[in-house]
Order: C-alpha cells, then sequence, then structure tokens
C-alpha cells in the first residue's frame, strides 16, 4: 500500500542485469550464426539507418525534389517586411538606404512630417523627402526603398544588397549610412547574432565568407551542416510546410471560434513574450508626423549606449570591417555607386565611447574609402546638429532628418561619380515612366522581358 | 552541455569512439575525464564542488565501517555534510526569505545579506547518490575501495545532471566488467537517444509554449482551457523528464551501462501509490528507502504511517525546489497518498466485494480519477506561486458546471492559430492519453518487444528525419536541469 511497493525497483534491475538476457556488460551473449552478420555491424540497425538517413538526404540535395521559396519565413521581423513588401511592390527604384536605425529613425521622421500623415514602419519604405531632393538637386525620377533596419550591421548590410538584387530590383546609386555602434556593439557578439541574419542567411551565399560569419566552432559546424544536409538545410521550410498542412486540417476540423473576439498579435506577446521574439506587426512601429511648433522631445538613452560600447570587440570590428569592403566589391561588381556616410551622432554618445576611439572609427572609414576610390562622408556636423535635432543620442528627429537628407544632397553633388551615376539614374527613371505611360494594358502582359 | 545541443553531439561520439578504443583499464578514467568536462562545460568552478563532495564522501564513509560503537554518529555527520553542502547550495535564498518574512511577521525589519549563490546543476541527484552509499555502508553493505570508481559512480554524465539517481551495488560492479563492444549497445543506445530527443523536441519543448501562456495568464482563459493547459503540462513534464532519462541511458548504454528506469506509463496509475511507483521511480525508491523506511515507514499504527507518508512527501516536494509551491506540491502528495490509504480501509471497513475492486470499470474510473488528482498536483508544481495555482484551481473547480453549457466555440486555445500548438491540443491531448494505453497494451507483445529489423530500421530513420527537421536552434533546458 501507498508508497510500498512490491519489490526495490532497483532490486528488480540489479536482478535483471545479473540474468542479463540481452546486453550488458556482466555477460557475454553468445551470438548465434544468423545474427553473425550483426557482429561485425552490417545488420546493425543505427548503422543501416544512418546510412539509409545519409543516402536520403544525398538524392534530396541532387534531384531538389520540393522547390521552397526561401523569402518564406516564420518569424516576421523588419528585414522579412522589408523584402516582403519588396517583392510585392510593382515600382522599380533606382536608389536603396542601408544603414541601421539612425538611418531609419532620419529618413521617416522626415517623411513623416514631410507628407503629415503617420507611418507605419513595417510597410513603410520609402523615402519620398530624400526622392523629391534629388529629383530637385539631380533632374528625372527618383524612387529610394529604404533597406535600413534597426541594429543593422555591415554584415547585414552586405546581405540586405545581395538580397535585393535577388529580387530583380537593382538600384544605381546606394547611401550607406553607418555609426561606431555598427562596428563596436557589445551586445552583438557575432554577426549571426542578429534578428536580420537568421532571415537574410537563407537567401545568400555565405560560402566565400562563413569563417568570418561565424565565430565559435559550435557556429561553424551548424552551418556546415545545414549547408550539407538537405533536410537541416530545408528545415525551417518543411517546418512551415507542416504547419500549413496541420492548420489547414485544423481550420476544417476545429474551426475559430465564430464572434468571438479574435487572437491578435497583441494577445500573442502578452501571453507569450519569448515566443518569435523580434517580430513586429504592421501597427508595433509607428511614426507621428513632428509638430514644427512643439519643443522637441529628448531622452537620453545613454545607459543603453554605455552596455552597447561596454566591451568592445576587436574580432567583431575586424569582421564587421571586412563585410563593409564585401559590400564595396559587390556595388563595384555590380555598378552600383557606393556612398558611405557617418551618420551624425551626439558628443555626448561619443563621449561614452570614447572621444580616441570614435577618431579611430573615422579614420578607419577614411581610409577604406580613399584606398577603395568609395565616396565616404563625414556628416557628423556638430555644429549643424543640436539637441534639438534629435530624439536621445544618436536617432535623428524630423528635424535632424531634414537637415540631415538636405546636407547629404548637398554633399553627393559635389562628388563627380555620384553625380553623374545620380543623374543617369535620374533621366533613365524618367524616360521609363514617360514609355510606361504609353504603354496599353495588354503590353503589360507581354512575357517579353524589358 | 545540453543533451540536445550540437556540443553533445561532438562530445558523445568522441567518447564513444576513445572508450572503446581504450584497453580495460584506462577506460573509467577515461569517463571521468570526460564526465568532469561534461560538468566544467557550464561552470569550471563546480567540478571542484563535485570532486571535494567525491573526495570527502570516499574517506568519511569508511569510518562508518570502522567504527563499532560510533557507527550512527559517522553516519550523521556524512548524512549532515552532504545535507549542508545541498542546503547552502540550493536553499540559502529560501531559508534566508524565510526568516526575513518571520521576522517581519513580529515587526523587525532584517536586512539581509546578499547572497551571490548560483545553484550546481545535479546537485540534488548526486548528494542523493552520497547518502545512498553511506546508509548502506551503514547496514553493512561494501564499501567502494577503487577512488577513481567512485568518483565515476558521482560524477558519470549521463545521470550527472537529471538523474536517474544511481544505486551503487548496481553501478560500480559494471565498471569492472571487461566487456567487448557489441553493435546491440548502439542500436539500443541509439534509439533510446533518438526517442528521448524526439520526446523533448517534439513534444514537450511544444506543450511548454502551452503551460507558459496557461500558467502565466490563467485569467485569459476558460475553466475547461485551463484543464486541457494542465493536462498539457501533465505530458509536458513527463515527456521532458522521460525524454531526459531516455537519452542518459542510451548514452550510458553506448559504453555497455545499464542505468536503471525512472518512468512506467504513469498516467495509468490507478491510485496515488501506484503513481509513485511509476513516476520518477529512483527518486522515489529512495526517499521510501532512505526517509520513509529510517522514519518507521508503515510499521506502526494509521496515524504513524501517515505522519511519515506526510513528512516523506514533503520533504520530496522540496527537494525538487526551495519555493513554497514546491513545498506544497510534496504536501499534497502525502495527503493523497494518505486518502488512498483511508479509501482502502474504508472500502475493507465496509466490506466492498473484491469483485467490484477488481472490475474493469473500477479500474477505468481508479486511473481517470488518479489522472485528475496529479493533474491537481502539477497546478501546483508549475504555477509561480501558491496564489497563482490557487486562482487556476478556483477556476478549474467551475469547469463541471461550465461543461454543461459547452461548446466548441467557448474554448480560448482554438483561436490561437499560431503557435499551432494550442488547437492541437484538443486531438493531441486524447492522442496522448491513447498512447499511453496502447503502449501498455503492446509492452507485453513479442512484436513490440522485439519488432522486425526492418520495422527497427524505419523507426530509426524516420526519428533521424523528424529530429532534424523539428529541432529548433535553442531548445529550452529540460526541466529537471533545475532541481
Amino acid at each position: 500500500m501507498t508508497v510500498k511497493a512490491p519489490r526495490n525497483t532497483i532490486e528488480i534491475l540489479a536482478e535483471s542485469i545479473r540474468a542479463e538476457d540481452h546486453v550488458g556488460p556482466l555477460t557475454e551473449q553468445v551470438l548465434d550464426e544468423s545474427t553473425r552478420k550483426y557482429k561485425d555491424g552490417r545488420r546493425s540497425v543505427f548503422n543501416v539507418a544512418l546510412a539509409i538517413f545519409i543516402a536520403a538526404n544525398l538524392l534530396m540535395s541532387f534531384t531538389t525534389p520540393f522547390d521552397f521559396d526561401k523569402f518564406k519565413f516564420p518569424y516576421e521581423g523588419w528585414a522579412w517586411w522589408t523584402f516582403n513588401d519588396l517583392r510585392k511592390s510593382k515600382a522599380e527604384y533606382n536608389v536603396a538606404l542601408l544603414g541601421s536605425s539612425l538611418m531609419v529613425s532620419a529618413v521617416n521622421n522626415s517623411d513623416a512630417m514631410y507628407m503629415q500623415k503617420e507611418l507605419n514602419l513595417a510597410n513603410y519604405h520609402h523615402a519620398v523627402y530624400f526622392d523629391k531632393l534629388l529629383a530637385e538637386k539631380f533632374g528625372g525620377t527618383f524612387k529610394t526603398y529604404n533597406l535600413a533596419g534597426p541594429g543593422q550591421m555591415p554584415s547585414d548590410a552586405y546581405m540586405t544588397l545581395q538580397t535585393m538584387l535577388k529580387t530583380h530590383q537593382r538600384p544605381d546609386v546606394v547611401v550607406y549610412g553607418v555609426a561606431p555602434r555598427d562596428f563596436y556593439d557589445s551586445s552583438m557578439i557575432t554577426p549571426v547574432d542578429t534578428e536580420a541574419f537568421r532571415f537574410l542567411h537563407r537567401l545568400v551565399n555565405l560560402d566565400d565568407s562563413w569563417g568570418k560569419v561565424f565565430k565559435s566552432p559550435w557556429d561553424k559546424l551548424n552551418f556546415i551542416l545545414e549547408r550539407d544536409c538537405y533536410l537541416y538545410q530545408n528545415a525551417l521550410d518543411i517546418h512551415m510546410l507542416a504547419h500549413e498542412k496541420v492548420e489547414s486540417v485544423l481550420d476544417k476540423v476545429f474551426p475559430k471560434p465564430i464572434g468571438k473576439k479574435q487572437f491578435t498579435y497583441w494577445d500573442r506577446i502578452k501571453l507569450l513574450p519569448e515566443y518569435k521574439a523580434g517580430e513586429i506587426h504592421p501597427l508595433a512601429v509607428v511614426v507621428h508626423p513632428q509638430d514644427p511648433n512643439e519643443p522637441p522631445t529628448f531622452s537620453d538613452n545613454t545607459p543603453e549606449y554605455r552596455e552597447r560600447y561596454k566591451n568592445p570587440d576587436l574580432h567583431m570590428y575586424k569582421i564587421q570591417h571586412y563585410f563593409l569592403l564585401k559590400l564595396v566589391e559587390l556595388c563595384k561588381r555590380e555598378r552600383i555607386e557606393l556612398v558611405v556616410v557617418n551618420m551624425p551622432i551626439t558628443l555626448d554618445n561619443i563621449r561614452v565611447l570614447g572621444s580616441y576611439r570614435y577618431m579611430g572609427y573615422v579614420n578607419a572609414l577614411r581610409t577604406m574609402a580613399v584606398e577603395h576610390k568609395v565616396p565616404a562622408f563625414d556628416l557628423n556636423d556638430f555644429a549643424l546638429y543640436t539637441q534639438n535635432d534629435y530624439h536621445d543620442g544618436v536617432h535623428l528627429n524630423a528635424f535632424g532628418g531634414n537637415k540631415f537628407l538636405h546636407q547629404l544632397v548637398n554633399i553627393m553633388s559635389g562628388t563627380f561619380s555620384t553625380t553623374l551615376a545620380l543623374e543617369a539614374s535620374g533621366n533613365h527613371m524618367e524616360r521609363r515612366k514617360a514609355l510606361a505611360k504609353q504603354a496599353t494594358p495588354h503590353e503589360f502582359k507581354t512575357d517579353i522581358p524589358l | 552541455m545540453l543533451f540536445n545541443s550540437l556540443q553533445y553531439l561532438v562530445f558523445l561520439p568522441v567518447v564513444f569512439l576513445l572508450y572503446w578504443i581504450t584497453p580495460h583499464k584506462l577506460r573509467v578514467p577515461l569517463l571521468l575525464v570526460a564526465s568532469y568536462l561534461f560538468y566544467m562545460s557550464w561552470k569550471p568552478i563546480y567540478g571542484i564542488l563535485i570532486f571535494g563532495l567525491t573526495l570527502g564522501n570516499f574517506l568519511l564513509v569508511p569510518m562508518i565501517a570502522k567504527s563499532v560503537t560510533r557507527k550512527k554518529l559517522w553516519l550523521g555527520i556524512v548524512v549532515a555534510a552532504n545535507l549542508i553542502t545541498l542546503g547552502i547550495f540550493k536553499y540559502a535564498y529560501f531559508t534566508v526569505d524565510a526568516i526575513k518574512s518571520g521576522l517581519a511577521m513580529g515587526g523587525i525589519d532584517w536586512r539581509e545579506p546578499h547572497l551571490h549563490i548560483i545553484l550546481p546543476l545535479g546537485i540534488s541527484f548526486f548528494v542523493f547518490e552520497f547518502i545512498h552509499y553511506a546508509v548502506e555502508v551503514y547496514r553493512g553493505k561494501p564499501l567502494v575501495k577503487n577512488f577513481l570508481n567512485f568518483s565515476l559512480f558521482a560524477s558519470f554524465f549521463p545521470t550527472q545532471i537529471a538523474g536517474p539517481i544511481k544505486r551503487y551495488q548496481d553501478f560500480i560492479p559494471q565498471l569492472d566488467i571487461k566487456s567487448k563492444f557489441k553493435w546491440e549497445y548502439v542500436d539500443e543506445g541509439m534509439h533510446l537517444i533518438l526517442m528521448g530527443l524526439a520526446k523533448k523536441v517534439l513534444l514537450a519543448d511544444n506543450l511548454a509554449l502551452v503551460a507558459q501562456a496557461g500558467f502565466t495568464h490563467p485569467e485569459q482563459f476558460s475553466s475547461v482551457d485551463l484543464w486541457l493547459i494542465t493536462y498539457a503540462f501533465a505530458f509536458q513534464i513527463f515527456f521532458d523528464f522521460a525524454g531526459y532519462t531516455d537519452v542518459a541511458r542510451g548514452s550510458a548504454m553506448l559504453f555497455g551501462y545499464k542505468v536503471p528506469i525512472n518512468f512506467n506509463l504513469p498516467y495509468i496509475a490507478s491510485n496515488a501509490a501506484d503513481f509513485w511507483r511509476r513516476w520518477h521511480i529512483s527518486l522515489s525508491t529512495w526517499l521510501r528507502d532512505y526517509l520513509f523506511i529510517p522514519l518507521g515507514g508503515s510499521r506502526g499504527n494509521r496515524f504513524f504511517t501517515a505522519r511519515n507518508l506526510f513528512i516523506t512527501m514533503a520533504l520530496g516536494g522540496l527537494w525538487h525546489g526551495a519555493a513554497m509551491h514546491f513545498l506544497v506540491w510534496g504536501v499534497y502528495q502525502g495527503v493523497i497518498l494518505i486518502l488512498h490509504r483511508e479509501w482502502q480501509h474504508l472500502t475493507e471497513l465496509l466490506r466492498v466485494p473484491k469483485t467490484v475492486i477488481e472490475s474493469k470499470l473500477y479500474h477505468v474510473l481508479s486511473v481517470i480519477i488518479t489522472f485528475h488528482f496529479v493533474c491537481v498536483g502539477w497546478v501546483f508544481f508549475r504555477a509561480d506561486t501558491v496564489t497563482i495555482a490557487m486562482k487556476m484551481l478556483t477556476k478549474m473547480a467551475s469547469a463541471p458546471i461550465d461543461l454543461f453549457s459547452f461548446s466548441l466555440n467557448q474554448l480560448e486555445v482554438l483561436k490561437i492559430r499560431d503557435p499551432l500548438i494550442f488547437p492541437s491540443l484538443l486531438f493531441l491531448i486524447p492522442g496522448l492519453m491513447i498512447a499511453h494505453l496502447a503502449v501498455n497494451w503492446l509492452n507485453d507483445k513479442k512484436f513490440y518487444q522485439r519488432p522486425p529489423w526492418a520495422v527497427q530500421v524505419g523507426v530509426m530513420v524516420a526519428l533521424m528525419c523528424l529530429l532534424t527537421i523539428f529541432s529548433p536552434d535553442s531548445s529550452p533546458r529540460f526541466i529537471y536541469f533545475q532541481f
């Protein structure tokens, strides 16, 4: 009764070990002739199963039985929205913006004020005020796609542009805004740590740089397994496929309750904050137009940056420079005019980083620009930007954003190669626009590539 | 190092290969080094702790055997030393909080010292193994003379972190056997490892999402939902821990060692006592042998036995964690064990015919009632506080009334489509219960015990494919690691 077991489990087990009727070291089992093959492993269940598993993977690698859309991704993060919307877009873009939240903030705040409307950043990827300034300065038509995203590092920027090219959108000019955080962030130990990387590495071939991307041997091993094992490589896609199938069955068998308040994204993040962390909802990040008559608000984010700049990792710094050079190479190869811009940040933020380290960062950018003949501009003009131009220590508000875009357009016009590229691009798009107006609806249906 | 990590995927085959190419004499030292590497990969400093405890026990326990007049004193010293170590690491915060609350009730504001203690992984398990050794030696069982063997008994990596709690009489003799490599070890071991990982990754990790949502926000769910969530947790903790045990047993099997089983279809138990014979067997038998029986067991009257059960289970609850809700869970287990005894006593008193007690219907009802009693206990176990548990249980108590006007439309879990595990509960939970019954039925069938070779291969290939596809980037830790 109660915890009085009929016999001590351990005693039973000990007896079973002593009796040892199948395997175990206590007795040497006498194998009969029929299990002789077993002895040398030929009939070992595990060996045969492993051989079948490897053979099946190899076969699938060669035959690729499934055609998965690698742009599909279960985590709808910033990068996912950027490319989901780009693929849906019928427009053609001749300029692209790259950068972290500093670029996002400057461009979107400026646009929200210019258009006097609220912008939902999950779906808004344009830069209309910048387009207007470009058109005024260089003539023609400009359509910019904003590929910048919070936390974007040079490794992400490189993969982002590569992914854009995969969507058959090819910008003529790319403006890349960089800041020290992109190279020094202590919270990002490897390029793998960003939300963008998790999505983009499905789309970009990293064979030439995987040694740099992955720092830990485990990450490297994981990459090799993912690259060479078909099922592991496509695990997420099969997972999503299974999810769709199960969902469709569930919808038939147990449909969602009708007439009740539906379960939303907001309910989910309240119930399961850790589940798909980093995912954003179309209404989760909204920028409101700034009232020019209201004094701008400023919030001090020094503690956050103290953490970010706390333990700068030289290894990570070098890796991010490596990817900046990869981006330069990619643009040269694709004949894209790359413009690198040092983003404005406050002096207080530089103090947290250390002015010596900041100077080192700026000098490294300059050296890279000279060596690789890349137009690079330091727009961090302390005289031009005051605290009223910032939301916090690094992010420009609408006033700062306007100043930044004006300064950027002006400075680009002073560079011969950039001016030439922008003028040609603006005129080319203008002509295409005019031709598109002439086209009949029938022509749009043609399969002949334009 | 987690069993469900890439590190283990490399570590285990390397140790396995080295083990079988190493001469017999060097195998124990090899496994010992591997076990310390395994343990120290988490926090190197705690390697010293496990070594210190091993050395201390190895030196002190012989004093019990040698002493003629002071056997009990030496046993007391050894047990106390082990329990104090466990207490410092596991219960220091709990004790300080309890003292602070007690003083606060008396109007005294005590500024508690700031403690920087991190609970060493697996300490509860290896401390219990040391106590078992000391008590067995006190009872006249032989000493372990070889320090390396004794060290490996405590630190053997497959069972180091979350058991099963081994018995030295079963484990140590296996170390001295000159065993030759057999492919059966690989087949049986890998089958257990893959099955264990599948239980963890495919079932436990998904069910964990349901439990997390339900137990942190019970107000969001209806009474029927909360029962479903509790069932989900019941299966989550079972698959999590049973999965861990399978991987542990499978890993040990690769080296030709057998470690005890820990689970035997616990949710088909027909009463509380039966449940504890099927759930965490290595712990329940430890509690029986080294707590319940020394307290007097069931040798006294009904009250005396009830008292012993209560103390055993309350302390068993506290063993799971230094928190009030674990203590309450343990007390609850003690109470239902006592109630079960009293029920048996009552049926004897009322002379309920044997045909009724042994009938199929009685058995089925007993299984259903026991499962629900166990599930109520899981609410205390999983909820962060006793207050949350009570809130949940109060709501769950209204389920019988709510079921009168029940329709599927009322289920909150059906509204959630991401994660998909929520609506899937409606077929998963019955499926798992049926699987439990099916395995019980199949257990004594020859086909199930030793399936045809091709079936075994097919199952293993399927497991490999499923685990490759469904292994997430960062699977959560096993629940029993925290204990």
